[in-house]
């Protein structure tokens, strides 16, 4: 599996898509508003977590009325299990350096 | 942010000015026009007054510059904390009017006009991502066109804004472009050990001919241990990325 790096503008993206429903679609706009971050930051990582196989990307069907059509993302499976693992890993990192461990960040819904 | 960027003037100045002058009482005025660049321009903030906040930190960091530079090339603190407040008297007034100005550019030229320059600017991002990314304007382009709870554009003031993030985005992926081919060309030429031998050996020869160029064939043979020990180094780097 790729190795992405969890920084926490990574982990703010997906934690937006870990806790998305599966008919709930996320575009990129709806990331960047529940990240709270810019577009110039959250592109770059969407781009990053597709190349490592983790993110899937596609069209919304059809066209809708009076606006362009949307980009949507969805964590892969590939994404959630390396999600999981990666925040296991961090975790227990985290606990041998004695920090405290954050409550559960964007783990796989 | 402007108050930050006050309070990061003032103290760079007032540091710099005391660094430079060396006297108490100089590096004394230099902070407290650092102070009170910052202090307005929190102050304007805290009254929410946009107009108000742009004035403030005109003034309050014109104070905190002029102050420091007068401090700075020797002169007495008293007369620099009078010249930098004269000073904060012209640019705040200064700052005013071109507020007005600017926002009075901004109504003539109205919603329209900044919807069209943050597409432009979404459009010149995804120019500037390349070839690659070619589905990204779509993209953006959507994005800015449809706020994500009701369906509405984004105001104006807003798509510019991200347009602006988009531009910002676009640079760091390319830099990011650079960065992954040049760790290709790096793997291409650590995966194998005569290239790395010829790109080591390369390096060594660059540098064993600069020094026989400036420094002669004395310069050279000094430098030997030099050379044969950035060599080492570079072998000891390569085996490591191996």
């Amino acid at each position: 599996m790729p190795f992405l790096r969890l920084t926490k503008p990574t982990l703010a993206v997906l934690d937006v898509l870990a806790q998305a429903a599966p008919d709930d679609d996320v575009w990129g706009l709806r990331i960047c508003e529940e990240a709270d971050l810019g577009p110039g930051t959250v592109y770059p990582i969407l781009e990053r977590l597709a190349a490592a196989g983790w993110l899937d990307s596609y069209w919304e069907d059809g066209q809708p009325s009076g606006r362009p059509r949307r980009r949507f993302h969805q964590l892969t499976g590939v994404g959630r299990v390396g999600l999981g693992e990666a925040l296991a890993a961090r975790a227990t990192r985290r606990r041998r350096l004695g920090f405290a461990v954050a409550p559960s960040h964007g783990g796989p819904a | 942010m402007a108050t930050a960027l006050g309070l990061v003037v003032g103290f760079v100045v007032a540091l710099v000015a005391g660094k430079v002058s060396g006297t108490p009482a100089d590096l004394f005025v230099a902070v407290v026009s650092g102070v009170c660049a910052g202090g307005a321009a929190g102050l304007c903030l805290m009254v929410g007054n946009r107009r108000a906040l742009t004035v403030g930190c005109y003034a309050g960091v014109s104070a905190a510059v002029v102050s420091g530079l007068g401090t700075a090339v020797g002169l007495a603190p008293g007369i620099s904390a009078t010249v930098g407040f004269l000073s904060s008297l012209i640019a705040g007034p200064a700052a005013d009017q071109a507020y007005l100005r600017s926002a009075d550019v901004a109504r003539r030229l109205g919603p329209d006009a900044l919807t069209q320059v943050a597409g432009g600017l979404a459009r010149g991002a995804a120019c500037l991502a390349g070839p690659r990314r070619v589905l990204d304007e779509e993209t953006w382009l959507a994005d800015l066109r449809s706020a994500p709870e009701v369906g509405r554009p984004l105001p104006a003031g807003r798509q510019l804004k991200y347009a602006c993030s988009l531009l910002l985005g676009a640079v760091r992926m390319r830099a990011g472009d650079l960065i992954v081919s040049a760790g290709h060309r790096l793997a291409w030429v650590l995966a194998s050990d005569k290239r790395t031998a010829a790109a080591i050996g390369g390096l060594l020869a660059a540098e064993a001919s600069y020094l026989l160029a400036t420094q002669g064939l004395l310069g050279l043979i000094t430098n030997t241990g030099n050379i044969v020990a950035a060599g080492a180094g570079l072998y000891a780097a390569a085996r490591l990325l191996r």
